[in-house]
């Protein structure tokens, strides 16, 4: 595709988002925050697991098959990684530097998020231009710094496979496998990655005793002094709207050259080849307007135990430096003039920052670990087509 | 200048700075902004021992396979087994015991100044070594196949990468400086191979022992004093204990995983 069609695919991918927005406003409750919250709290809600179970047999076999494609490293150009290498489940199915691993002979330029609780977001990526999680995985492997597919190299390598043949048929029917029904299934796996059993959900549902006291005065300061909620509220406690709160540029774009090549080539990807930007510009990257200068999506805050470090290109190293962060009012980035006005010094004490990184920490509940799928090896000798 | 003529001069400083400093070279470093509580070779009247061993008494270890797609000429067809935790009769192998907070004492030898890493069979090779903080590591690829080393400071759960490398077959030798802002741990990983694996553990002083291959350490030349005794495995992560050190003794050390 031409890069006007890239382009014209990526927004047409926003306005698709933008329409499921206004559909799906029920979600997220965005009364502006009041003060005076009560016990029962409008802004916050136990994350239901509205994931109804696997409806039937084909949904079972396709979730089986989605979790083999998604630790399968031949989804990728050279067959060396897979969904897992930047999702792996031992870093909070997450990956645990800065920026995210890349292809080979590559450096990504963002952080990798979670896909723990993705399945509840109603855009992907830390700019929101995924509007389905088939999109996303799609777009993940094809990815010159993802995963590099082809689908038609993909689609042969795993027709090469007998039992690849056969879970493909008993999933979606059909003589070999196609890759729609790759992202498909990779989609279906990634829906049954949900915690939905943390301290803070158990307390929302009326265990007063889930959180300690700490982070009952943690959850108060979110709430109240440190206006957290302003941006981090509903089920997934992000509003899932594009702010520029100061995060500070990557160091990598002068410190590491392949990371710099990948920041150049996103900027050149999204048309800003000759913009001269000299940070990551975020959701203006993908909508063009000028307001839109170093947003990024409010970030989920489940999970995040598990998933150092933070900010979309990883500057802050764990939860306190997180505190410390808004503490301060946020930092600076090239895009300061456009930083959220809700950004301000909070003038926190020592204890109430330490109270406010055990209540962050309460939202992540037990890690989620699966036993990693067997994967069958290619046939000594092809078999017949 | 060659590569073995700056290594020898390295040796030479660092030599010097471990056997001969004076007060006037410790602040030419300091002021050189090296941090402040930089390990210093002394001489040692009265020192002890510690010996011991890391047990594990699930006798657990851990496992995972892993197929071979490609490259087979220099990987082999069958899939590898890859050995996380290695356990033999109750104890755990590769692990690393140190002190881990000591301003002075022996001299590290010249050996952890350098070490070197390669790639064949698709595998790294050592899988387990040290090297002295700021040292360095020098990376060889034999294999007829390209690897693609990503090397990374570990920090309890997260990363700072430290090289991203691609190294084709014959290709000149990468060296890297091999430094730990914080904890000790070191993971090398390849890009291309997703089963090859080693790690570095990084030591601030010449105080650790790696298991033998009974589960057994050993540390000598402890000045007396009270230390803080840690292990380390890759996998499995710190334990931690207080040692008492006399002159001429030898204290016994249990680390239980
Ligand atoms: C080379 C590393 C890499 C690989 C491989 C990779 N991802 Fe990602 N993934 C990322 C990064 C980096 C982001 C964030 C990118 C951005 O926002 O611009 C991301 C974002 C996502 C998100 C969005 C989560 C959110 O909170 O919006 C999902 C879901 C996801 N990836 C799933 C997948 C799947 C499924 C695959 C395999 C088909 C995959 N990824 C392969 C690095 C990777
Ligand atoms: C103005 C809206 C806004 C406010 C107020 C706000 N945040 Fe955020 N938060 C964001 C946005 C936007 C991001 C993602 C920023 C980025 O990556 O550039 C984020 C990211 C985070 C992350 C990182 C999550 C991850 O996975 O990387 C944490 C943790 C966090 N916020 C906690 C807080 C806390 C605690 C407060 C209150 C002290 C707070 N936020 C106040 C908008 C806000």
């Amino acid at each position: 595709m031409n890069r006007r069609g890239v382009l014209l695919r990526r927004f047409f991918s926003i306005g698709v988002t933008g329409l499921l927005t206004l559909c799906g406003g029920v979600l997220v409750d965005a009364r502006p925050l009041n003060s005076e919250l009560s016990d029962v709290d409008p802004l916050f809600a136990p994350l239901q697991d509205r994931q109804a179970p696997p409806v039937d047999a084909r949904n079972v076999e396709q979730i089986e098959l989605g979790k083999m494609l998604f630790f399968d490293t031949r989804l990728s150009g050279d067959a060396s990684i897979s969904c897992a290498s930047c999702h792996d489940p031992e870093q909070g199915w997450s990956f645990a530097d800065e920026l995210s691993r890349g292809y080979p002979g590559t450096a990504n330029w963002r952080n990798s998020p979670t896909i723990v609780n993705a399945v509840f977001l109603r855009r992907f990526f830390w700019t929101g231009h995924a509007p389905t999680l088939e999109a996303q995985a799609k777009a993940a492997g094809m990815g010159a710094i993802e995963m590099h597919g082809t689908p038609g190299l993909v689609e042969l390598r795993l027709a090469a496979i007998p039992e690849y043949r056969e879970r493909f048929a008993r999933a979606f029917g059909g003589e070999i496998p196609k890759s729609d029904d790759v992202w498909r299934a990779i989609a279906a796996f990634e829906r049954t990655l949900t915690q939905t059993d943390t301290p803070f959900d158990r307390f929302l549902r009326g265990d007063r005793t889930a959180l300690d006291e700490s982070q009952v005065r943690g959850f108060s300061l979110f709430k109240g002094k440190a206006g957290c909620a302003r941006c981090h509220h509903g089920p997934l406690l992000t509003d899932e709207q594009f702010h520029n709160t100061g995060v500070p540029a990557s160091t990598r774009w002068r410190t590491d050259t392949l990371a710099r090549i990948s920041f150049n080539f996103m900027q050149a990807e999204l048309g800003e080849a000759k913009a001269g930007l000299s940070d990551d510009a975020g959701l203006f990257l993908f909508s063009k307007r000028r307001e839109d200068l170093g947003k990024f999506r409010t970030a989920p805050l489940r999970y995040t135990k598990y998933t150092a470090p933070y900010m979309h290109n990883g500057s802050l190293a764990d939860l306190r430096q997180v505190v410390e962060f808004y503490n301060g009012g946020g930092d600076v980035n090239p895009f300061n003039d456009n930083k959220d006005v809700k950004m301000s010094r909070l003038n926190l004490s020592d204890s109430e920052i330490a109270d406010l990184v055990d209540f962050l920490e309460s939202l992540s509940g037990d890690e989620v670990r699966v036993t990693k799928p067997r994967l069958p090896s290619y046939p000594a000798r092809p078999v017949d087509d | 200048m060659s590569r073995r003529a700056r290594q020898q001069l390295l040796r030479v400083i660092a030599g010097g700075f471990l056997v001969g400093l004076s007060g006037g070279l410790l602040l030419v470093r300091s002021q050189a902004g090296v941090p402040e509580g930089v390990y210093q070779a002394v001489e040692l009247a009265d020192a002890g021992s510690i010996v011991g061993e890391v047990l594990r008494p699930s006798g657990e270890g851990e496992t995972e396979e892993f197929p071979v797609n490609k490259d087979f000429a220099a990987c082999g067809k069958e899939p590898r087994h890859i050995e996380w935790v290695r356990v033999k009769d109750g104890r755990l192998l590769d692990a690393v015991v140190f002190i881990d907070r000591i301003g002075s004492g022996k001299p590290f030898s010249a050996a952890e100044d350098t070490v070197a890493l390669r790639q064949t069979h698709c595998s790294f090779e050592p899988q387990l070594q040290i090297v002295r903080d700021g040292g360095n590591l020098e990376l060889r690829n034999l294999d007829p196949v390209m690897h693609s080393a990503r090397i990374y400071e570990v920090i309890q759960s997260a990363r700072r990468q430290i090289l991203n490398a691609v190294q084709d077959r014959d290709a000149d030798p990468i060296s890297t400086v091999i430094g730990a802002t914080r904890g000790n741990a070191v993971k090398i990983e390849c890009g291309v191979h997703d089963f090859m694996y080693a790690w570095i553990f990084v030591a601030r002083n010449p105080y650790y022992a790696v298991v033998d291959d009974r589960g057994v350490f050993h540390i000598d030349n402890v000045p007396a004093g009270t230390y803080r005794l840690r292990a380390w495995h890759g996998r499995l992560g710190y334990r931690e204990t207080k040692v008492v050190i006399s002159a001429r003794e030898q204290s016994h050390v249990e680390f239980i995983y």
